[in-house]
């Protein structure tokens, strides 16, 4: 954690927090610099701690936490450098998604707010439900509006509490590439879910948080190489399963073979290895390789063995 | 000492399913469900299976209202006889803010939560009708309104008996009270509870129930109040009735007599002393007022959305 | 004092049964006055029943009940759903904001309470001798700042101010005050009646104060200014949590 990191970014230093006995957040560190990054956790993990205290909402009850530097407890100013979409139903239900952005605007204390609210809207692709009442919209569209209003002052750094909940695929594919396209930009976005297949998609760097504590962090697939007390699974089709089995099982670094559903599954302790010397065991056993795939290399995998840690 | 020889087992085993078990025995049925309803709302009155937090409101008004009675007992139990700051009859007018206080904090915790969450379609999907929810939970507030109207009367029952040299006769002379006791305390916890019930049955939100029950409570005493020292003829003799605390006075007055109603509320100045109207007018109006406000919660809860 | 705010608390404020509710009540007061200008008596009989009416309905039943209603929802509706993040996670300062709400609060309260009792008095026909009415109306005005005031800090420190106030209205001002003259220092209720006292010419018979006019003032202005500073440094350290975590 260098001096340059921490003066820019999102800066998570032993950060821990406690209501009483109950744990929420056990020394957890990292720091994030730009492009997105998505929070990863069963539901009461501590994601909405995290953000939370991110944001300057709850104040960490050990460690510190620092955007661009500075501590966001109880420092308004801060709130110029971060844009948030909290979790809860939004207020103002009676005001249009216009008023409701509008309004965001000016209390951003922007020049333009009528021109800042509408190029926000323009990137939600909200225009058309834009002055009906937030109380009419579906739920998809009230957190489109909440994303808006948090991108009204084009933060360097965005918050998201859940975002994608509610949204029908359409909806979410839209917001994946509108917060891809943002943290190209440079910015920092951290989002938070607890669906794998919405980080997998999305996020180029993982946090993965499992009760209180960060279980593993950086690209999934990196991580998935560091898991070495866990095999790395493979199924091969080939012209001839069973003899390619019997070939791959006298290797050292083969943990097991099985044969099943018409296909060949096989277990390696060293990926790298595996990848090298696969073509050329199958060739001296006179077996031609039809198909190879890695198959946990998912976020999926990663994941479920971390909870299950 | 040698162990006895090892019998063999005749081994055998058996996978049990544990999965998803229909029931096809007796049920219980709608009195049970009714009850049940009953003592779990009776019990969220007093913030009972909840935390701490929500039993500091509901206890502390219970202690409030205990206290004169407590307080009473002692100094009667140093002083005598001859101080009786309380009575039967004029106990429970006194406690009455803090009767209001209760059903207005507690009446929204009843019902409001269930508005709030939408869970009634849940209860009308088992045994309970709409009518049998309406009729728990105005029973429940009721039974919780009893505990700090009765309770407090039995203490100074008891103050009264046992600080007497002569227990036994004590004893007996205070027993037909009990039966004013009872009755004028199920009086007020009923129509404090329809009232509230009525009120809160119609909003989900804590604040409004609350703010809306106190306001009518504390209106309609102080405007019944204030009509009366009007002495501008029918007005003022009939705008006490306005006044739940007094029609309730006035009923328990018509039914056990004793001394009149005391006169309504403190105040400076001057200001005869309200006239007491007949005991069938407080009756009738009592009635009148029960009848109104179960009818509203019941059709309130009829038409409700689930 | 921050527009945008002021904007949005107004609209939430007004848009609900609320606003009914306390109309309600003033239409009440002004009906008792309506009522006895059309049978009650004249002169100085009306002066005492002037004067108690809005003393006892005016000062003690509609003035703390407006400002409950008003200052526990100022801010304390947007805290207890969480809402409040929408407002908070913006670079004002939580100074500005508390201001803009109180006075929002405030204001309402005054209009809906001061307005009425001055209207109230005048009906009577004998509020406007010796300067009752207008002397009931400032006083109003005065406790029902100093009212919200304590009632919006009261939102900042649990989630159940509106009970707890109704204690402080009811027990502490009503019961306890009337047992204990030592409670009356602290009773907005009693200082505004000795504000009241202090403008009006009435003679004793009509109003009498139960506090001095300087102590009144100066406890009033404790209470004004410590419930402020109060309620600006929980909002500076109010926390949010997430919904799940």
């Amino acid at each position: 954690m260098t001096g340059q990191v921490a003066a820019a970014g999102i800066a998570v230093d032993h950060v821990a927090r406690w209501y009483g006995n109950v744990v929420a957040i056990n020394d957890v560190s990292f720091t994030l610099n730009g492009g997105v990054t998505g929070l990863l956790g069963p539901n009461g993990a501590g994601k909405s701690t995290l953000l939370h205290m991110m944001s300057g909402f709850l104040r960490p009850s050990a460690g510190t936490v620092a955007i661009e530097g500075k501590a966001p407890w109880a420092d308004p100013e801060i709130y110029r450098r971060i844009g948030l979409v909290p979790e809860r139903e939004s207020a103002y239900t009676f005001l249009t998604g216009r008023e409701f952005v509008v309004a965001s605007a000016r209390l951003q204390k922007l020049p333009d707010p009528a021109a800042a609210a509408a190029r926000a809207i323009g990137l939600v692709e909200l225009e058309s439900a834009a002055d009906r009442a937030i109380g009419t919209y579906s739920k998809g569209m009230r957190q489109r509006v909440k994303v808006a209003a948090s991108l009204v002052h084009d933060p360097a750094i965005l918050l998201l509490d859940e975002p994608f909940n509610g949204m029908d695929p359409r909806q979410r594919l839209h917001m994946m590439e509108l917060l891809r396209r943002l943290g190209s930009e440079g910015r920092t976005i951290v989002f938070s879910s607890h669906i794998l297949e919405e980080v997998g998609r999305l996020a180029e760097q993982v946090l993965v948080i499992v009760a209180g504590r960060l279980a593993a962090s950086g690209d999934f697939r990196e991580i998935r190489r560091l898991m070495t007390d866990r095999p790395h699974t493979f199924t091969v089709r080939s012209s001839d399963d069973r003899r390619l089995a019997s070939v791959l099982v006298a290797q050292p670094t083969i943990a097991g073979v099985a044969l099943e559903d018409g296909m060949l599954t096989v277990r390696s302790n060293d990926f790298g290895a595996f990848s090298r010397t696969i073509s050329g065991l199958a060739r001296r056993a006179g077996v031609s390789l039809h198909e190879l795939l890695p198959t946990d290399e998912s976020l999926e995998s990663v994941f479920s063995y971390l909870v299950r840690r | 000492m040698t162990l006895p020889e090892a019998q063999p087992v005749a081994r055998s085993g058996a996978i049990y399913d544990l999965g998803y078990q229909g029931y096809d025995g007796p049920r219980l049925g709608r009195p049970a469900a009714i009850a049940t309803l009953f003592w779990s709302s009776w019990r969220s009155a007093f913030g009972l299976g909840r935390s701490g937090r929500a039993k500091i409101v509901p206890w502390g008004l219970t202690v409030l209202a205990l206290l004169p009675a407590a307080v009473a007992v002692g100094i009667t139990a140093l002083v005598g006889d001859a101080v009786q700051p309380f009575t039967y009859d004029n106990y429970l007018p006194q406690i009455a803010i803090t009767l209001s206080l209760f059903v207005a904090a507690q009446a929204p915790e009843l019902v409001g939560g269930d508005q709030r969450n939408h869970v009634l379609s849940l209860y009308f999907s088992h045994a309970i009708q709409r009518i049998d929810y309406a009729a728990a939970k105005l029973g429940a507030l009721t039974a919780a309104l009893l505990v700090l109207t009765l309770l407090p009367q039995l203490v100074l029952f008891a103050g009264k008996v046992l600080s007497a040299t002569d227990v036994l006769s004590a004893f007996g002379n205070e027993v037909p009270k009990l039966l004013q006791i009872l009755v004028s305390s199920l009086l007020y916890s009923l129509t404090l509870a329809v009232i509230g019930l009525a009120i809160a049955a119609f909003t989900p939100r804590r604040s409004f129930a609350t703010g809306g029950i106190i306001a009518f409570f504390l209106v309609t005493a102080i405007v019944g109040q204030i009509l009366t020292r009007m002495d501008s003829g029918e007005v003022s003799r009939y705008a006490q009735l306005i006044d739940v605390d007094r029609v309730l006075a006035g009923v328990t007055h018509a039914l056990f007599g004793g001394p009149g109603i005391q006169g309504g509320g403190g105040g400076e100045g001057g200001g005869a002393a309200i006239p007491e109207l007949a005991g069938m007018i407080y009756i009738g109006t009592l009635i009148a007022v029960l009848v109104v406000g179960i009818g509203v919660i019941v059709q309130r809860y009829r038409r409700v959305q689930a | 004092m921050n527009l945008t705010v002021a904007r949005l608390t107004l609209r939430q404020l007004l848009g609900r049964r609320r606003v009914l509710l306390l109309l309600l009540l003033a239409a009440l007061l002004l009906a008792v006055a309506v009522i006895y200008r059309l049978t009650g008596s004249e002169g100085q009989r009306a002066e005492i029943f002037t004067s108690r009416l809005l003393s006892d309905f005016g000062l003690a039943t509609l003035m703390p009940l407006v400002a409950l209603l008003l200052g526990t929802a100022t801010l304390g509706a947007e805290i207890e759903d969480g809402t409040a993040i929408y407002l908070l996670a913006k670079p004002i300062s939580r100074a500005t904001i508390l201001f803009t709400k109180l006075a929002i609060a405030a204001v309402g309260s005054v209009l809906l309470t001061a307005l009425p009792i001055f209207l109230a008095g005048a009906i009577t026909g004998a509020g406007l001798d010796n300067g009752i009415a207008l002397a009931f109306a400032v006083a109003a005005a005065v406790g029902s700042l100093i009212y919200c005031a304590i009632f919006v800090a009261l939102s900042l420190v649990t989630g159940r101010a509106l009970i707890f106030g109704l204690l402080y209205v009811l027990v502490w001002e009503g019961l306890l005050a009337g047992l204990f003259a030592g409670t009356r220092t602290f009773s907005v209720r009693q200082q505004s009646l000795a504000i009241a006292d202090a403008l009006t010419d009435a003679p004793a018979r009509v109003l009498t104060a139960q506090l001095d006019l300087t102590t009144a003032i100066v406890i009033g202005g404790v209470l004004l200014v410590g419930a402020t500073a109060l309620a600006i440094r929980r909002l500076r350290r109010l926390e949010i949590a997430g919904e799940t975590a």
